[in-house]
């Protein structure tokens, strides 16, 4: 089955980048030009994500969205806009946004965004889990505890919240802005390679010598742990 | 500053009071004294008609009329023997009055000088006098006590009027100031509004004086600013929007050339287009940091403020950099002492002092140090980013704090340029200060933040 996308975005240039872009990753992509039919199809239409643009003709996108909540849509949606501004941030979430990407996107970083919203929606999170597992790598959510093959493996409290969270996204890639928004909880660029560097050290400690990595870096994307 | 004008004007009144009971007095009793002058002269006159011989009892005549004893006379021979009247001698020191003198012939004031029969205390007069043809000397005097009464009476008056005078002026006055000391009070706390961003604020008006003139101006002035300061922000803001669009348009458009291109395999033409992307990548980055810029710029004060915990924060940046120094082993040290929380915005502090230590990294060399300093002064709390990289010239100090500038020293490092004017907006948002300044070993650049208001400065 294949996942169906509904993206309203009145800019055409954008919008034929991400229809390819998602349907290069094999989403099934309709798109909509303007706020009034928007809210018609997202009302109507059975899509399992919405991606929104902020600035549209006929209705704004924070006005479908809060139309949407109301009625009881409870699809994900993933805002875009073409501010950055942490207060617009703050209102597209609290209006029921389950994500925001401020224009121009890497399209990695936003195929990468909708792959976890999905996955995030689909799985029943389980409160009892107490263990998360990937491969060879161990994590007890509760004393905190990594093993790698049953070795036990010592990190810092930072590292530990990156593999906890690449842990969570298992075989899904995380782009370093997702990283940085996430273990940190700040929304501006770092720059620099400042998540690389973080990869790195927590690489070092969990690979040892003679063991085939279990965090992958995607060129051009971020990171993937299989 | 009122209150000084207030005693100035309290004075001036006072003063003019005085002047005015001054001259009131005066002009009443000086009138007084040349009526009686011109009274004594004219019975001058009347016994100047009469012939020596009977001048004496004429005088007795005279006396018999005073028994009011307004009037007092004294004839004596030119040795001073007293002949006739009831002034027992003559005053010493008095100026005789020629015979027949001027019409404004002068008295003179004895103050209880006059020697007077039957009375035990002289009263204080006028008396004239003057030489007779026999040579014998004519003395006449006017009791002055009604007139000193009616001169005492009035100044009372005058006195007790002019203190009730005073004070109404003076409470008036009061009450008129203090209106406007309140109306000025207002126009300072709205001001001081406006002085820390908020345009939308106007001074109050109302009082139909010289005051509201000049409020009305300033508030005129106040929307013209802010109609051009809006023109501004939404002329940059558009432009960089403007440009945005297209920019990430070419950015697409060079990925799928990019695309196509991997089909055929033309290695130089692959090199540039990466380039070009590259670069077009830089262009974005610039646009989105100088949105940033003015993001910040224009966010309302205080909007997200809350009390933040500066130990706490500065440990939190110095953990996600310390992996970065130590790549390049460079020696990043914290010393960050129990500081009081400060009211602020934490997420743009993190990214404020996130730039600076991005910076201090960026321009310590290899094997170098940054070292980060927490500490508590006198007027507040005080952050140190200091590094031993090539330093801030003095003359570069200012305009490094400028949108894109770079330094001679730095131009080959990558960044947009933009970090420092991230961290001037922050600081200028919290009303913090930030100066730059040379590590004390000599070489190397320290940055100081100054984390308390400077918005009187």
């Amino acid at each position: 089955m294949t996942t169906r996308v509904l993206t309203i975005e009145d800019d055409p240039l954008t919008a034929n980048e991400i229809v390819s872009e998602l349907e290069k990753s094999g989403f099934d992509v309709h798109w909509v030009a303007n706020g009034n039919d928007g809210l018609a199809q997202a009302v109507s239409g059975g899509y399992d994500l919405i991606m929104l643009d902020w600035m549209l003709p006929g209705l704004d996108g924070l006005t479908i969205l809060t139309t949407l909540r109301t009625v009881g849509v409870q699809t994900p949606v993933l805002m875009l806009s073409a501010l950055g501004d942490v207060d617009e941030r703050i209102r597209g979430l609290r209006a029921g946004g389950d994500d925001y990407l401020t224009k121009p996107f890497d399209p990695a970083e936003l195929v990468a965004r909708l792959e976890v919203l999905l996955r995030r929606c689909r799985e029943v999170p389980a409160s009892n889990v107490t263990t998360l597992q990937a491969g060879p790598l161990e994590v007890d959510l509760i004393s905190r505890k990594v093993t790698r093959d049953g070795l036990e493996v010592d990190l810092l409290p930072t590292e530990y919240r990156i593999l906890e969270f690449m842990m969570r996204h298992c075989g899904q890639v995380i782009t370093r802005t997702m990283l940085f928004e996430e273990v940190w909880g700040y929304h501006f660029d770092p720059g620099t390679n400042l998540i690389d560097v973080h990869m790195g050290r927590l690489r070092k400690k969990i690979d040892l010598p003679g063991m085939s990595p279990v965090i992958q870096t995607v060129r051009g994307s971020g990171y993937i742990l299989l | 500053m009122t209150f000084r004008w207030l005693s100035v004007y309290a004075v001036t009144f006072a003063v003019s009071v005085m002047v005015l009971i001054g001259f009131i007095g005066w002009s009443v009793t000086g009138r007084m004294e040349v009526e009686s002058d011109h009274l004594m002269h004219w019975e001058m006159f009347s016994f100047d008609s009469i012939g020596d011989h009977d001048l004496p009892d004429a005088i007795r005549r005279r006396m018999e009329h005073e028994h009011a004893h307004t009037g007092y006379f004294g004839l004596f021979k030119a040795d001073g023997t007293r002949i006739a009247g009831d002034i027992l001698a003559v005053p010493p020191g008095i100026t005789f009055v020629g015979k027949g003198g001027g019409l404004n012939a002068q008295g003179f004031t004895l103050n209880h000088t006059l020697p007077i029969q039957d009375t035990a205390r002289s009263p204080v007069v006028r008396v004239m006098a003057e030489h007779r043809a026999d040579g014998s000397q004519l003395v006449i005097a006017r009791d002055l006590s009604d007139i000193l009464r009616i001169r005492e009476a009035t100044l009372n008056a005058l006195i007790g009027g002019g203190i009730l005078f005073l004070l109404a002026g003076v409470a008036t006055g009061l009450l008129l100031s203090m209106r406007q000391v309140r109306r000025v009070r207002d126009i300072h706390r709205v001001t001081l509004r406006i002085a820390e961003g908020d345009l939308n604020q106007r001074l109050p008006t109302g009082g139909r004086d010289e005051l509201d003139m000049l409020t009305q101006l300033v508030n005129h002035m106040l929307d013209e600013i802010e109609r051009l300061m809006n023109e501004v922000k939404g002329a940059c803001d558009g432009i960089a929007h403007d440009l945005r669009t297209p920019l990430s348009h070419i950015r697409t458009l060079l990925g799928n050339v990019a695309g196509r291109m991997r089909i055929s395999d033309d290695d130089s033409a692959t090199r540039m287009l990466d380039q070009a992307r590259l670069e077009t990548d830089v262009l974005l980055d610039r646009f989105r940091a100088m949105l940033r810029i003015s993001e910040i710029g224009s966010l309302r004060r205080r909007g997200g403020f809350s009390s933040v915990d500066l130990s706490s924060l500065v440990r939190e940046v110095s953990e996600l950099y310390e992996p970065l120094a130590e790549d390049r082993c460079i020696r990043l040290s914290l010393k960050a002492g129990n500081v009081p929380s400060i009211n602020g915005d934490r997420a743009l502090l993190f990214e404020a002092f996130s730039n600076l230590l991005d910076n201090a990294i960026k321009f310590a060399p290899d094997h170098g140090e940054v070292r980060i300093d927490l500490m508590k002064l006198g007027q507040g709390t005080q952050l140190v980013v200091s590094d031993n990289g090539p330093g801030i010239p003095k003359r570069e100090r200012e305009a490094v704090l400028q949108r894109f500038y770079r330094g001679d020293q730095v131009r080959h490092l990558a960044g947009s340029g933009l970090g420092l004017s991230v961290v001037s907006a922050v600081i200028r948002l919290h009303d913090f200060a930030l100066r730059i300044g040379e590590n004390g070993e000599g070489a190397g650049t320290s940055m100081t933040i100054e984390c308390w208001s400077h918005a009187l400065d």
